[in-house]
């Protein structure tokens, strides 16, 4: 085959999908900023006339601050938590019940493949004044008979680890199956505790898949909207609700485009900042 | 290993292992549990009964979107598997300039960085601006541009770890460009595409966020169907229905896990040595 024509064969087998990343995908994109960057329909209301007027307009808004505050934390905070249940789960698959490890891993991911709603609707029951974790916890004296669970921060935050827990522990997995016993064994054998196997093996070579992880959890969860409407009622909401609320109720598509960009450009800010803190780590631990 | 602090120690992984697996499983158990519940509030106690699976066959309704459903998710992940392959093997046998390719495995993490419902969105506001909105067609597309780039990658990592010299030698025997795709790389890359088509097909039957924004009015999938159920308030059919789906979903698991290996399909490589 000639140098030429395998590329231009290259540049064939790669047009289908690029074709359609890019109609779909990339030039919706710089539509979307161009949307947000246009003053609202409202006529007049330009007040501020400046370039980027409907993200001063979102930023000046306290409630609107609150939501991008929430769309942020609760996610940080159900990826923090499937990282501190995942890390564990697939390090016992992965090194202590390594022959059943891939079979667990695939029923792991199990409630993954079942519908996401159908999980916010199991929640939905379990959590109401007498379904079954309401009444267990009212049952343990925790909490009042009439006092339902839902509407709150916490069973946002459950659904959301449900969810995506399978990401962390499948991401996690594939960095710690690749470590070699050898390397283990032969720490062991030089005299090097647990606790320096884990700060200076086991941590620093998961960090990829950790990340990976962090990636797989956190940027899907900040776009959330049914679990925050469902579990989370009006008490909690998340700039995914509001955003809903602009394309389907008040078709405010302006302020749906500024709204989606700046819970776009969060949700990667929030996720280098997992991923920095992850790097960091590595460093501070094998000091 | 000492003998006997590593069985406690491993007693105590498999416990913690036992209890993280048992406690995935409320929610998904306390739905089957509860659709052989006479209550339809998914209150205990709790009284046997199967008048919502009865129920659930009188839906004809629920059947055609359930089908509806199925049929979107088989053609984009046929769509996802030819496209991706294609794009996987240009990328790996394209002999483009490298700064190209990094290029272009940048942009195809682009859609896996944006937030499904921001893409959903993005999409729709762009369709209503060209002046095409919400239709059959851009629900089919625009579900597989977003599962895209997984099929894509998980066949590139596959590609990666392959070498190139049956091929060149059945070239060099004069073996035409086909002939050496249909009988040395397709069943090399065979395992990683059915991977990502069984992903491909799964994620878009659930996709609700990508679903909503582009299927035209009228036309429901089974998850808006199962939101607007939930949002209406208690429907135990769902319950059952969702029976159905545990126990698809577990046997395309298993099958997958059979055909493959799920931790080495996602890109867990074999241990070297």
């Amino acid at each position: 085959m000639s140098e030429r024509r395998s590329r231009w064969a290259g540049a064939g087998l790669l047009a289908p999908a690029y074709g359609l990343i890019l109609v779909l995908v990339l030039v919706p994109l710089a539509a979307l900023v161009v949307t947000s960057l246009t003053p609202a329909r409202v006529t007049g209301a330009s007040t501020l006339g400046l370039l980027f007027e409907n993200y001063l307009r979102f930023f000046r808004d306290a409630p609107s601050r609150l939501v991008l505050a929430n769309s942020l934390t609760i996610p940080a905070l159900a990826t923090l938590l499937s990282l501190a249940i995942g890390w564990p789960l697939a390090y016992a698959l992965a090194k202590v019940h390594r022959r059943r490890g891939n079979a667990l891993l695939a029923v792991l991911m199990a409630p993954f493949f079942v519908s996401y709603l159908l999980i916010i609707y199991a929640f939905q029951g379990l959590l109401q004044v007498g379904g079954p974790l309401q009444a267990a916890l009212h049952a343990l004296g925790l909490v009042p008979a009439t006092t339902s669970l839902l509407y709150s921060r916490a069973a946002v935050t459950l659904a959301l680890v449900y969810e995506y827990l399978p990401f962390m522990v499948l991401s996690v997995y594939g960095s710690l199956e690749r470590i070699e016993d050898s390397v283990l064994e032969a720490a062991a054998g030089l005299g090097a505790g647990r606790r320096r196997v884990f700060a200076e093996i086991l941590w620093p070579r998961s960090v990829p898949g950790v990340i990976a992880g962090c990636a797989l959890v956190f940027i899907p969860a900040t776009g959330s909207f049914v679990e925050p409407q469902i579990l989370g009622g009006t008490r909690v909401s998340m700039l995914g609700e509001m955003i809903n609320a602009q394309i389907n109720q008040t078709f405010d598509l302006t302020r749906a485009a500024t709204v989606s960009l700046t819970l776009t450009v969060a949700a990667v800010l929030g996720f280098a900042l997992l991923a920095a803190l992850a790097l960091a780590s590595r460093r501070a631990l094998r000091r | 290993m000492s003998g006997v602090r590593g069985r406690t120690r491993t007693a105590l992984w498999t416990a913690f292992t036992v209890l993280v697996f048992t406690a995935m499983f409320v929610p998904i158990g306390y739905l089957v549990l509860m659709s052989f519940n006479t209550s339809p509030y998914g209150t205990l106690p709790w009284h046997f009964t199967t008048q919502w699976y009865v129920r659930l066959f009188h839906e004809p309704a629920l059947a055609r979107t359930t089908l509806h459903t199925l049929l979107m998710s088989a053609v984009v992940a046929g769509a996802c598997a030819v496209a991706g392959t294609m794009a996987a093997l240009g990328m790996a046998r394209g002999r483009l300039p490298r700064a190209l390719v990094d290029t272009l495995q940048a942009v195809n993490l682009v859609p896996v960085t944006v937030p499904w419902l921001v893409l959903g969105v993005t999409m729709l506001l762009f369709l209503l601006l060209v002046g095409s909105g919400r239709s059959v067609l851009n629900l089919y597309l625009g579900n597989t541009v977003v599962v895209l780039p997984y099929v894509a990658l998980l066949v590139s990592t596959r590609l990666r770890g392959e070498r190139f010299e049956e091929e060149e030698a059945g070239a060099q025997l004069g073996a035409s460009p086909p002939r050496i795709f249909l009988a040395i790389t397709l069943p090399k890359l065979a395992p990683s595409i059915l991977a990502g088509s069984i992903m491909a097909f799964m994620v878009s039957f659930n996709n609700f966020l990508i679903q909503y924004y582009l299927a035209p009015f009228g036309f429901n999938t089974l998850p808006m169907e199962i939101y607007g159920l939930v949002r209406s308030g208690v429907r135990p059919d769902i319950n059952a229905l969702s029976t159905f789906l545990v126990l698809a979903s577990v046997a395309l698991v298993m099958t997958l896990d059979r055909l493959v290996g799920i931790g080495s399909s996602f890109g867990a490589g074999r241990r070297a040595g």
